[in-house]
């Protein structure tokens, strides 16, 4: 198969906006989200100042509600969940030898679809009654025109279902491209880690996220003329399909980043990455078994069957198992080269596993009773998603930056990053397992003078400080690397994969000539061939 | 293996899973969403194993490198879903502007497909 180009210089405005070249949609999408991840973490941080000390009242109730739906909203539908689409969409046609995305216009649609989701949520800032404040759930009642009226609210739910169709359009793109677009001799079966988590996390976007596109749809018409969710059964209807996205969204916001951690792991073990069918075996499984788990939220009510939700959500831990056990077999015994996507990765699979942990008592409903609605929950989704993802997250980002860009990142800047950051979440997060263990709700601007409880909390807004400042240290070293370049040349780390086999950063249709593919590190086979093929004709000149 | 059996196997895996969801107290709403997953996923790797072909040496593409009517569509659909709340002005500029979107795809892809026939 052959590729027919008309490749010409485009004017810089003109190739931002429409240009198709995968790389460019890909990198447009991660800006676009670090940008908003900014933007969620302020919020982050002016929520953490209000709930410092009992009694502080440095925004008004209205405004913390507004704030707490908006940094969750921005951190799942604006921020993670396209971050893992946008590494699909800029690597996976690296990785597995083709020149192209297999839609590439679709894919460009979804980023635009995306960036006017997000505009539009935050439109919501401007209008009389502030933006969405019924939580990034918008649970009915609540959500409806007369617990929340006001234009901000219905902006949030246009908002939403925009980005979620964007995200989706980019899910399907990498999916129909990892289907269909592989080079000669990339079978499914040496597809590289990374890839595969991508088949998986798309399978899993494009089946439950156009859910939520229908339940937006949906609570649009209940906010305009109700009859939809007014029937007793109408609020448990509505959070069906809401979780029905709303689990599998977790592992959309997972999975990537174990295949992102997995790729660094094995070379920076300078190994090759241990029971790669087990691992390819057990992500088919834990995807179906977490398309299953989504009422394990909905325990409380009373109105799910109960035994069957908590039975799917503790069987997710044989596949877990399976793939921690990958990646530690894959480190043990290698010769560990501890840069910062190494020290990014193990931040990920330590911390994991405490939200892992304790996602195994939130499955079981007698526990969750208990903390149902406290910040134990709270604690237990950001050592998931930030504790775990986003240092997964930022293990690729340290560990592909030098392909991107071309230039290297200080390393000493990257350890700054990240020992602030491992030192941040959890001093920010641990604390929560126990305001929530002993009641504290989540959701309030403010709590009573609970012997403890505002200690707790003034350690948890200390450590948000410190998260703050990892991040002030990641801006910094960007601009410095970017400003004084270090080339990195096409392959710094000795990389396994095809990406690493092209220029950094690499040309408009990725490949002059592809290696030879005969397993899933085609690059490692070619450099033991070398090695092999140099011992004897070493030993035969001395 | 091929790309249509891993979408087969995914949506066996989410059958069995609504199957064992239904022998459960019975939550029809539930079942409905799971067992209409899998249903979607199988009705997918049906696809995907109808289309497969392994790519042949006289196959070629051409690949675009610029679509401003992509953006435009964009733009478009996010006027006429937020005139929704905003008003009719909006929802017709989107309409016009969604109109010039698809003639400009459709004159794109005209452009494609002569590319990818003229001679080598």
């Amino acid at each position: 198969m052959s590729v027919a180009v008309a490749s010409q210089r485009l004017p810089r405005f003109v190739a931002l906006a429409g240009g198709t070249d995968h790389k460019r949609v890909g990198l447009r999408v991660m800006v676009m989200a670090l940008v908003f991840f900014l933007a969620g973490g302020v919020m982050a941080l002016v929520m953490r100042t209000e709930l410092a000390q009992p009694g502080l009242q440095v925004v008004s109730r209205g405004a913390y509600n507004a704030l707490f739906t908006m940094h969750g909203s921005t951190m799942i539908y604006l921020f993670v969940t396209p971050a893992a689409l946008a590494l699909g969409v800029y690597l996976v046609p690296l990785q597995i030898g083709a020149a192209e995305l297999a839609w590439p216009r679709l894919a460009l649609l979804g980023s635009w679809l995306f960036l006017g989701g997000g505009i539009t949520m935050y439109m919501g800032f401007l209008t009389n009654g502030g933006p969405g404040r019924a939580g990034w759930t918008a649970f009915d009642p609540l959500s409806d025109a007369a617990n929340t009226p006001g234009i901000g609210m219905d902006l949030w739910v246009f908002g939403v279902a925009l980005a979620t169709a964007g995200e989706i359009l980019l899910a399907a793109t990498v999916l129909a491209t990892l289907l269909r677009r592989r080079a000669p001799g990339m079978t499914m079966l040496r597809l590289p880690m990374f890839s595969w988590t991508m088949v998986v996390t798309c399978l899993m976007t494009v089946v439950s996220f156009p859910v939520l596109i229908v339940a937006m749809g949906l609570l649009w018409v209940q906010r305009e003329f109700g009859g939809v969710f007014d029937s007793a059964g109408g609020p448990i209807a509505y959070q069906h399909l809401f979780w029905f996205y709303g689990h599998p969204v977790v592992y959309v916001m997972f999975f990537p980043f174990v295949g992102a951690v997995a790729e660094v792991v094995a070379t920076f073990a300078r190994k090759r990455f241990f029971g790669y069918r087990a691992l390819v075996l057990s992500l088919l499984a834990f995807t179906a078994i977490s398309m299953s788990v989504w009422a394990h939220h909905m325990f409380a009510t009373g109105q799910v069957p109960n035994r069957y939700f908590a039975l799917t959500s503790t069987a997710l831990l044989v596949p877990a198992g399976i793939e921690y056990f990958d990646l530690l077999a894959t480190l043990w015994g290698g010769s560990l080269l501890l840069r910062t996507p190494l020290l990014f990765a193990l931040g990920f699979i330590v911390q994991f596993l405490i939200g892992g942990l304790s996602g195994i008592f939130v499955a079981s409903p007698p526990l969750d009773y208990h903390v149902h609605d406290t910040y134990t929950v709270v604690a237990h989704f950001h050592y998931t998603l930030f504790a775990g993802s986003l240092f997964g997250l930022f293990a690729g980002f340290y560990y592909w930056f030098p392909k991107v860009t071309g230039v290297l990142l200080r390393e000493r800047l990257g350890q700054a990053h990240f020992w602030l950051m491992a030192i941040g979440a959890n001093v920010t997060f641990f604390p929560m397992f126990f305001l929530g263990y002993d009641g504290m709700q989540r959701r309030i601007a403010d709590y009573s003078q609970h012997p403890g409880w505002g200690d707790l909390n003034l350690v948890s807004s200390i450590g948000s400080g410190v998260i703050a400042l990892s991040i002030l240290a990641l801006l910094v070293n960007i601009a410095v690397s970017l400003a004084r370049r270090q080339p990195a040349g096409d392959d710094p780390w000795e990389g396994h994969t095809l990406e690493w086999a092209t220029t950094s950063p690499p040309p408009r249709h990725n490949f002059t000539t592809v290696p030879p593919i005969r397993s899933f590190s085609p690059l490692l086979d070619l450099r033991e061939a070398r090695a092999g093929s140099e011992a004897p004709a070493a030993a035969e000149a001395t | 293996m091929r790309p249509g059996a891993v979408v087969a196997v995914w949506g066996c895996l989410l059958a069995g899973l609504a199957i064992l969801l239904a022998t459960f107290p019975l939550d029809v709403e539930a079942v409905a969403l799971l067992g209409g997953a899998a249903a979607s996923m199988l009705l997918l790797a049906l696809l995907v194993l109808v289309a497969e072909r392994p790519p042949r040496s006289e196959d070629r593409r051409a690949i675009p490198d610029l679509s401003l009517a992509t953006p435009l569509a964009g733009i478009a659909l996010c006027s006429l879903v937020v005139g929704a709340e905003v008003g009719l002005w909006l929802i017709l500029i989107g309409a016009g502007l969604l109109t010039l979107a698809l003639g400009g795809l459709v004159r794109e892809g005209r452009a494609q497909r002569r590319a990818g026939k003229e001679p080598r």
